[in-house]
């Protein structure tokens, strides 16, 4: 027999799966091909009202990347001094690096296109750089536990917020932030706020990091894309014969 | 929260320029491996040329000014982004004469990234967004 209490959770459950449905189903369709945008003015003032005061702007998205030493203003902290004090910069040149992916915290804001496939319980990100392929579950699962295997694309976990879709990652390997030898850690926090313009033909995202490891309080990127009906992403097919 | 956006804005602004000069993003670090504000041009005989990713290279042989033959290598931006700038694997082919600018590598004396090629009827080719057909 089914006592009042399980009726209430039932329907309380029921409630809360059926406003998720909708939410989801109210949710913006950001799919599509998306490429980077090259703004004079910003556009996307919006979502950096929502940018934490205390996470550090870093001004090196879409392709102005920062010089050797210059690391936006972030304080270091001993362990990413010394890792940058032992960088091999000539490796950057060889076979065996070539064809390494950046992570998602750094592959985001590289200036090539994506193609956004957007579902209910997933959104997928498909990078033309390097081929990378990011999935956001959007089924109200948690992170895994830390035994779960860290990689470039890292393990992502979304939900909308009105019109505005959340995305908290972790799980990362460590791989370069900047692109000019300071690395983020294995254990960096990213989260994302991705925004779509109200005639959809701009998509905004900010991206907000903690990696006390090798970085003091927090930091942010902003980026910006534009929609393109009909084009689509080529391979990347990254050759190694680069490499000296 | 209105705060942080006026904070950030004239940062905001400066990150549009800086895309806007963008010098072209690589696999490794532009800045730190090229000058970003130099420039260096050199003409002679395309002696190989390879389209794929991470970068374009191209093989040129150059007569310098003692009459001697030098071998210089010269690497472009994407290939990926380069592709929808008009560029691809037959855009340079040995043999052609051409003359290529670009930005000087710091530990390499022979070795460039293009900024744009320009051939011997006086075509151009550039890698970079606004100087050809940019669909970025």
């Amino acid at each position: 027999m089914i006592k009042p209490i399980q009726i209430r959770s039932i329907l309380f459950i029921s409630l809360l799966l059926s406003s998720m449905t909708m939410m989801a189903a109210d949710a913006p369709d950001i799919s599509g091909f998306w490429t980077v945008k090259f703004e004079q003015t910003p556009t996307g003032t919006e979502l950096f009202e929502k940018l934490p005061e205390d996470a550090l702007f870093i001004n090196d998205a879409g392709g102005g990347e920062l010089a050797e030493g210059d690391y936006g203003g972030l304080q270091l902290t001993e362990r990413a001094l010394r890792e940058i004090s032992e960088y091999d910069f000539e490796f950057e040149f060889s076979m065996a690096y070539t064809c390494m992916p950046p992570s998602a915290v750094f592959y985001m804001q590289a200036p090539f296109p994506m193609e956004i496939d957007q579902g209910r319980d997933l959104i997928v990100f498909r990078m033309e750089y390097f081929d990378m392929v990011r999935i956001i579950y959007m089924d109200g699962r948690d992170h895994p536990g830390e035994d779960y295997p860290h990689s470039k694309n890292g393990h992502s976990i979304g939900h909308w917020e009105g019109d505005e879709l959340v995305v908290d990652s972790t799980h990362f390997v460590a791989s370069t932030f900047m692109n000019n030898g300071f690395n983020h850690s294995e254990d960096i926090h990213m989260i994302e706020r991705f925004k779509m313009s109200e005639d959809g033909q701009t998509l905004w995202l900010t991206q907000v990091y903690e990696d006390p490891a090798v970085f003091a309080g927090r930091a942010s990127r902003y980026m910006a894309w534009r929609k393109v009906p009909g084009e689509h992403i080529y391979p990347y097919d990254c050759d190694p014969s680069f490499g000296r | 929260m209105k705060k942080t956006a006026r904070v950030i804005l004239p940062g905001i602004t400066a990150l549009f320029l800086s895309i806007g000069a963008s010098l072209g993003f690589a696999h490794h670090s532009f800045p730190v491996h090229f000058v970003p504000d130099g420039e260096v041009t050199v003409s002679g005989v395309v002696k190989s040329f390879r389209f794929a990713n991470p970068h374009g290279v191209l093989e040129l042989t150059v007569i310098n000014e003692d009459g001697e033959e030098e071998a210089w290598r010269a690497e472009t931006n994407s290939p990926s982004i380069l592709r929808r700038r008009g560029w691809n694997r037959d855009s340079l082919s040995a043999g052609d004469e051409i003359t290529i600018t670009g930005w000087p590598a710091r530990n390499d004396d022979n070795y460039m990234r293009i900024r744009s090629v320009t051939f011997a009827d006086g075509s151009i080719l550039a890698t970079q967004r606004g100087q050809t057909l940019d669909q970025d």
